[in-house]
């Protein structure tokens, strides 16, 4: 199955393409959004807790991760081509003339935090693969993972095929899982690696002769706008909580 | 550690609640704290006000006997919000307007009279209020004089409040209490650095807020 790759300088993207290689799942080629280190949201710096220096790498599932390991560094250790282009905007002309050229149809897409795809990129006509963290079509919307841990006590995350609106495409796949990993890691180090769970899983559903992608109905659910710090911090204290107890 | 959430303009910082960082259990400290401060700083202001004599005595009732009467809070805060919803609305008819403006009128006048609130209604104002975080900017033109201008702001904001927290009591689901976290963070970070008119009502809003957190602070972990 042919696919190229289109990726932000984040944790999530490390996550993916280290992954898929070890999966030998081999983009066609990979295009870099080049921020010149103008965003922060979604980077491992050395700021946050999981300092680069700590030379640790994660795992959840199949999926890895050194946070150590940026982007160029794992594709010199191929030979995928790669581009970067100077815009840290999915929906900027640079990265549309970039993909028009592409003839291939399906797009993993790992974006800055906040984006979405407009119309103009979305007119392409090709398939672009977004994981969400959160069940479909349950939790759409921003940080539905602590949502997810407050109510439901599961993690999930969903395979689906980008469209106009916010995590209303459809299906690919949905994988649900018990949490069971250092809370205070979620989300620069879990939620990177859970999402690249379950883009194998999509790819993988997508490689077969007979696939389907379910539908949305986009009445159904609920839309999330990003939780407030205080919630936060309950999830996290909850899973610390319960990891102390065992 | 400070509670950074209500000292930072939302409105400005559009990024402020984005991967927010993890400083463990002095962070609940931390709010605590923000919270108790800030009604002790309404009683304070209340206080010097001769006629809100009775407000602040059943306000400082609440404060320091009645935390979890969570009922006796939302009805001292529905009784102060009708006074306010009458006077705002005796002048201004040219808030028919806004469709938010309706909405939130709609809502209120129901939840007066504890009908059931729809929850397409409630749930296009929240969306309004996290991509905006104003429910009367489209109408802020219509006044000359600003502080009628910053009144009007403030009550929607906390007419919101008062929806938001009935819907919460009903529906159980958290997104409506982190609106209710982050309306308050405004009205605290505005009472602090611009300007806060209806103390007696910050006061409920941020009550009822501490009432549901301490009842999920207990359900989850147990404190």
């Amino acid at each position: 199955m042919k696919f190229i790759a289109i990726l932000a300088n984040t944790a999530r993207s490390q996550a993916y393409l280290q992954t898929l290689l070890k999966e030998n799942l081999k983009p066609i080629e990979v295009f870099i959004l080049d921020d010149n280190n103008e965003k922060y949201l979604g980077k491992i710096s050395n700021k946050t807790e999981i300092s680069k220096d700590n030379k640790q790498s994660y795992a959840f599932k199949f999926a890895v991760m050194n946070p150590e390991e940026d982007l160029i560094t794992t594709l010199s250790k191929t030979d995928i081509p790669y581009t970067i282009i100077n815009t840290p905007d999915i929906n900027s002309k640079d990265v549309h003339l970039a993909i028009s050229k592409s003839d291939i149809k399906l797009v993993i897409i790992s974006v800055y935090a906040g984006q979405i795809l407009k119309s103009k990129i979305l007119s392409l006509k090709k398939k672009y693969i977004h994981v969400h963290s959160g069940k479909l079509p349950q939790y759409r919307g921003s940080t539905t993972l602590y949502y997810s841990l407050l109510e439901q006590n599961k993690v999930a995350a969903s395979a689906i095929i980008i469209n106009e609106g916010i995590d209303t495409g459809d299906i690919i796949c949905i994988k649900e899982f018990d949490f069971n990993f250092d809370p205070k890691l979620i989300d620069l180090i879990f939620d990177p690696l859970l999402r690249a769970v379950v883009l194998i899983y999509a790819l993988k559903h997508l490689s077969k002769k007979y696939k389907n992608s379910m539908l949305q109905n986009i009445s159904d659910g609920e839309d999330y706008f990003i939780i407030h710090p205080l919630l936060k911090h309950v999830a996290i204290l909850k899973e610390v909580k319960k990891c102390t107890s065992v | 550690m400070n509670y950074k959430y209500s000292t930072i303009n939302p409105t400005i910082n559009k990024e402020l609640y984005m991967y927010s960082g993890y400083h463990g259990v002095e962070f609940v400290k931390a709010y605590k704290l923000n919270r108790n401060t800030t009604i002790k700083k309404c009683l304070e202001k209340l206080q010097k006000i001769k006629d809100k004599e009775e407000i602040t005595d059943k306000i400082l009732n609440f404060f320091m006997c009645n935390k979890y009467k969570q009922e006796e809070t939302t009805k001292l805060f529905l009784n102060l919000l009708k006074n306010k919803f009458n006077i705002i609305h005796k002048d201004l008819t040219r808030l028919e307007l806004n469709k938010t403006i309706d909405d939130l009128d709609y809502l209120f006048n129901k939840a007066s009279s504890n009908k059931i609130l729809e929850k397409s209604r409630i749930d296009n104002l929240v969306k309004k209020f996290e991509i905006k975080k104003s429910f009367t900017g489209e109408i802020n033109a219509l006044f000359s004089n600003t502080v009628l201008q910053h009144d009007i702001d403030e009550t929607y904001h906390l007419i919101f409040s008062f929806l938001i927290s009935k819907y919460f009591i009903v529906s159980n689901l958290l997104k409506y209490l982190s609106v209710l976290l982050k309306l308050n963070d405004l009205l605290i970070y505005r009472l602090y650095n611009e300007e806060c008119i209806n103390i007696d009502l910050l006061s409920c809003s941020i009550l009822l807020e501490l009432n549901f957190f301490y009842e999920l602070e207990e359900a989850t972990l147990g404190n």
